[in-house]
């Protein structure tokens, strides 16, 4: 369902001052700690934005009051933007250190749904009155803030003048919502997890916020300085081979990665500059390009709560976490900077690691246009505890948290550095034309030391060097730029019942990626054996076309087609190696090139019968660009190409604070890949087939409760697995075998509540509660074996007085022994006099039982 | 709906659907083909044989190596005597089986050169430490000795197999069935010049021994021809279906 583009703009209570020669100290205005977008009107739709204008009273303790309408824009738009602001919590005007009720106006905006709302610019906003640098009119003295017609005199300040109820008191604006949030939905698997929901569970991670949406399981199996692993509605997307994964304008997944295409890697993301996240479910829209064949993830960065926050964690493992986010009061959402450094021990033998990351944005507007520049860096390094063996663990050969006692497993590492900057510019014309640009750059590095099959390998350099250890080494260096150019047409609506826009756009990216692989003899890491020694530039040029048509209020139809043209130039300086048994007839290298096309048309259509309920049907192509050295001299580079459908709705009862959206899909690709231990990377597993349903339920009954769950069935096969060769004579797949590493069930439960309590010395005793669920079940694993469920509850509680706040949070509070992921493969790690060649369970641990302290200041 | 049905459907709808099937298990047996041979005017008969049979591996390509076969489809990941005299079907324990056909197999005899060994070494199992162990009369006419030979049989290269690319099948393994090994000591002794052992005196001769003192006399020639026999003429299999 279209939600509604709230343009966010509250007025601050009227900075009315108090009678002459009062020394009363000014007021401070409220300032929004919890908003909830209202939702479009689909059914009442008009192609003009319309506004709604609220007197809100905020109440001593921050909730809000009397809601009272003083602009109308049409009933359907009333009951909306009254509900929402309802949901809203403040931190309370206040008067020196007393908390005093004040009332405020509260505009909504609600933009075409033909196109993503957008609030005025910055300039389009007055000053916000508490951060204004100018300053109160001589004569004027503090006073307390227009009240409405219902609105007693603030309890709190019975010694304070009774404000001015005059009507023709100018009550500034504060623009405190951001920049648009985000377009309206494609499909009802096209998801919105907002900031109350992210708040709600405890998190470790910007990654660990993916949970949250449905269908969404999230591990990190390999430390603390690799990319979480993500599975997606049937998809095992690893570390973001088939989801596009962005912030902003900014692509996150490298291209021809080493260690697993479209690697992402998400740890540079602080959490709490993370206001929402969008997860589209498949491929329907026109903009979702490369990698977008499970569907794709957008972070979308800001901070409203402004102000300055420290943050310092602390608790199990020797695990310490330092935040440091200043938000300018008074500037847009998006303009902020922030820095943490984390450490700790880790859970288990050689699994420490620290890292820091600090990123900026700030957000301006200049000669008609809106900007955004984004600047981040991010550097960690981790020891890894690699995978065990199951059976070893039985037999208490190894314990589960723990590393195998042998060199090559205790060198296992990991590290990880970027740095990157974007910046995006928007400029917004007549009847909800829009023109964006948007330019990036970025350095990635990549270098991990991993041994998951302990003593198998046999040199290809050197054939009779054996036994030396199967720790690979790989390192992807990768340096990139790209930009993004889009234009949308104003409505074009010829008549009363058809209306119409166009949208045409275009994205380019190059990269450079220097990518090596050996393998590494422990513990020296004297290097026994070269397997990638290659430099690969990729290019990517993509358009598209989106076209967007209404018939009447309650017929939409979306749709486009989009078209990538991707080169790759090889320099593979280990081509046409020649082994030491043949005669030497030329020099290694082998250099190549190839290009290919992928286009494919997406579409959605939506129908709305009442207010509150959208019907959706979606269809889509997406592809994923090859691993650029399986390509071949001048092949057209094959692509892996799915086509996703989907049939759902989306409801939003009671005002919206009750959403519901349930969904049929199913996907079919061309060519999946799947972890390969003994290389570890993926590896080509042949066409595969989803088909499921999924269901989420958002609702927000109070003010200060937010609960959302979720359940996501797939039923996932491999069509045509690759069949057995002399290279692979026993393959691991067998055609209609369930998808390996891909949970069939996924359940999650997040609950949030916020609540003042009681007043303690004229301020608000706040407190937060939140508890997060997640179930999967049985994961299907090669050779026919199920990994083991997981369930884990994550929880945290805080109290809040004044600026402090000091809280608890507790992962895997159940204390389960769990697996963050499980293989089925053949190691040897000399736990046994004979090896077994047969494939055996392997898993990553997943954190034990962990608690943690908080202490947060926010100025 | 209530609890329990809701449970099961989530049960079926996580574990309900095709997938590979899981390994299992099937008894290993090996018997003796003969104990008795003849080698020209010598009439051979071993009253003992006894053989290191494993690590053994079954693989589905047609040409099993370390190499080409680095996930087997079964397994029996231990060494066990066989007694080559008897010719009686003998347990040796569990064959660790994944379901699927095999073309090929490799196997040590009790010895093993593992990526992760130095050099060769028995493993637990391997009669006396050594890969085989016989003791036999050879007659001809009036004239007849005794003798023994505890040898060894080791992979050629660290890593390999004693026994490699050995074509089987192929068998179609599922569950209930049974894998039988059938080894013909007596072969492996056809090709021993017993006349040159003879002109070493009337015996007993401990041919290792023998060999050990002089690398260059008949006894280390029987003792090569041995080894090499005991890769020419390997073991061979039959799975039974249904038992």
């Amino acid at each position: 369902m279209p939600r509604a583009r709230v343009t966010l703009c509250t007025c601050l209570a009227a900075c009315l001052w108090a009678a002459p020669g009062r020394a009363s100290p000014a007021v401070v205005p409220p300032s929004p700690r919890q908003q909830v977008d209202a939702v479009y009107p689909l059914a009442e739709a008009r192609s003009e934005l319309v506004t709604v204008e609220l007197a809100v009273t905020v109440e001593v303790d921050g909730r809000v009051g009397a809601v009272d309408v003083t602009r109308s824009g049409g009933p359907a738009f009333d009951d909306a933007a009254v509900a929402a602001v309802k949901q809203w919590r403040f931190e309370p005007a206040r008067r020196g250190d007393v908390a005093v009720a004040a009332k405020i106006r509260v505009p909504f905006q609600f933009a075409p749904p033909v196109e993503p709302a957008e609030p005025p610019g910055p300039t389009d906003s007055p000053p916000v009155p508490s951060t204004s640098p100018t300053p109160p009119a001589p004569d004027a003295s503090p006073a307390a803030p227009a009240p409405g017609p219902t609105q007693p005199a603030p309890s709190t300040t019975p010694e304070q003048p009774a404000p001015s109820a005059s009507p023709a008191a100018p009550e500034p604006v504060l623009d405190v919502a951001a920049r648009s949030r985000r377009p309206p939905p494609r499909a009802a698997s096209d998801f919105v997890v907002e900031r109350d929901v992210l708040a709600a569970p405890p998190r470790q991670s910007a990654a660990d916020m993916l949970s949250s949406a449905p269908g969404v399981y999230v591990a990190r199996a390999e430390g603390e300085a690799v990319a979480h692993e993500i599975t997606l509605r049937g998809f095992n997307a690893a570390h973001g081979q088939d989801i596009e994964i962005t912030a902003g304008s900014l692509p996150l997944n490298q291209v021809s990665h080493l260690h697993g295409q479209g690697y992402a890697d998400l740890n540079w993301i602080i959490p709490e500059t993370v206001r929402s996240i969008r997860v589209t479910e498949g491929v329907y829209d026109p903009r979702q390009g490369d990698f977008a064949v499970a569907g794709s993830i957008d972070f979308d960065l800001a901070v409203p709560r402004r102000g300055i926050q420290l943050r310092s964690t602390g608790g199990s493992f020797a695990t310490f976490r330092q935040l440091v986010l200043w938000a300018p009061k008074g500037q847009d959402d998006e303009t902020f900077a922030a820095a943490t450094v984390r450490r700790t021990r880790g859970f288990g033998m050689n699994r420490g690691g620290l890292s820091g990351m600090a990123m900026g944005q700030f957000a301006f507007a200049a000669g008609g246009w809106r900007g955004k520049v984004h600047v981040a860096a991010y550097a960690a390094r981790a020891g890894l505890a690699g995978v065990l063996r199951r059976d070893d663990v039985a037999a208490g050969v190894v314990g589960f948290h723990d590393s195998y006692g042998d060199p090559s497993a205790n060198s296992q590492s990991a590290s990880a550095a970027r740095g990157h900057l974007a910046l995006d510019l928007e400029r917004r014309g007549e009847r909800g034309a829009v023109t964006r640009m948007a330019v990036w750059t970025a350095l990635v590095d990549f270098h991990s030391r991993e041994n998951f099959t302990g003593y198998t390998q046999r040199g290809v350099v050197m054939p009779e060097w054996v036994g030396r250890g199967d720790l690979i080494e790989q390192q992807n260096r990768d340096f990139g730029g790209g930009m993004r150019l889009s234009h949308r047409t104003g409505a074009w609506r010829p008549a009363r019942w058809f209306q119409a826009a166009l949208e045409v756009g275009a994205s380019a990216r190059i990269h450079n990626v220097q990518q090596a692989q050996n393998l590494l003899q422990a513990p020296q890491n004297e290097t026994w054996d070269r397997r990638v020694d290659a430099t690969v530039l990729a290019s990517d040029v993509g358009m598209y076309g989106d076209l967007d048509l209404r018939f009447g209020k309650r017929v939409r139809l979306r749709g486009g087609g989009r078209a990538d043209v991707l080169h790759y130039d090889i320099d593979d300086r280990l081509g046409n190696f020649i082994a030491p048994y043949q005669i030497e007839s030329h020099l290694v290298g082998h250099r190549r090139t190839a290009t290919g096309v992928a286009a494919g048309p997406r579409a959605s259509l939506e129908v709305a019968p009442v207010p509150w309920v959208s019907l959706f049907a979606a269809y889509g192509q997406g592809y994923r660009s090859p691993q650029a050295r399986q390509l071949d001299e001048g092949e057209r580079a094959p692509f892996a190409k799915v086509h996703s459908t989907e049939g759902g709705v989306r409801m939003s009862p009671w005002g919206g604070r009750l959403q519901l959206s349930a969904a049929g899909f199913a996907t079919f690709l061309s060519q999946d890949l799947a972890f390969d231990p003994e290389e570890g990377r993926l590896e080509k597993v042949g066409p595969t087939r989803r088909a499921g349903a999924a269901v989420q339920l958002i609702a927000r009954p109070l003010p200060w409760l937010v609960a959302a769950g979720s359940v996501t069935y797939v039923h996932a096969v491999l069509r045509a697995p690759p069949p057995a060769t002399a290279e692979n004579p026993s393959p691991p797949y067998v055609p209609g075998q369930l998808l390996p590493y891909v949970p069939p069930v996924v359940v999650r439960a997040d609950v949030g509540v916020d609540k003042d309590l009681v007043e303690l010395k004229g301020r608000p005793l706040g407190l937060r509660v939140g508890l997060g669920y997640s179930y999967l079940s049985p994961r299907p694993l090669p050779y026919g074996q199920f990994a083991d469920p997981v369930h884990l509850l994550d929880a945290s509680a805080a109290v809040r007085w004044s600026v402090v706040e000091v809280g608890v949070e507790a992962f895997n509070l159940l204390a389960r022994r769990w697996a963050a992921t499980e293989y089925n493969f053949v190691s040897d790690w000399g736990t046994r006099p004979v090896p077994s060649l047969l494939p055996a369970r392997h898993f990553a641990a997943g954190p034990p039982l962990s608690v943690m302290g908080t202490l947060a200041l926010h100025f | 709906m209530s609890f329990r049905p809701a449970t099961a459907l989530l049960l079926c709808a996580a574990a309900c659907g095709a997938t590979g099937e899981p390994a299992f298990q099937a008894p290993l047996r090996a018997r003796g083909a003969a104990s008795e041979v003849t080698v020209g005017a010598w009439t051979v008969t071993l009253e003992r044989a006894d053989v290191g049979l494993g690590p053994l591996y079954l693989c589905a390509t047609a040409a099993a190596s370390s190499e080409l076969c680095a996930t087997a489809a079964a397994e029996y990941a231990a060494v066990a005597a066989v007694d080559l005299t008897d010719p009686e079907p003998q347990p040796l324990g569990e064959l660790d089986v994944l379901p699927g056909q095999v073309r090929s197999a490799m196997l040590d005899y009790g010895v093993t050169w593992l990526k992760t060994q130095a050099k060769p070494g028995a493993q637990d199992g391997a009669p006396g430490g050594r890969a085989a162990r016989f003791a036999g009369l050879a007659v001809s006419g009036d004239m007849s000795f005794e003798f023994t030979a505890d040898l060894d049989v080791v992979p050629v290269l660290r890593g390999s197999r004693t026994v490699e690319g050995l074509r089987i099948g192929p068998f179609d393994l599922a569950p209930g069935g049974a894998l039988d090994v059938t080894i013909d000591a007596a072969a492996w002794w056809a090709g021993v010049d017993f006349d040159a052992l003879a002109a070493l005196g009337p015996g007993p001769h401990d041919l290792a021994a023998l060999a050990a003192d002089d690398p260059a006399s008949p006894a280390a020639d029987a003792l090569a021809a041995v080894r090499f026999a005991m890769i020419a003429v390997p073991p061979r299999f039959a799975w039974t279906a249904e038992e």
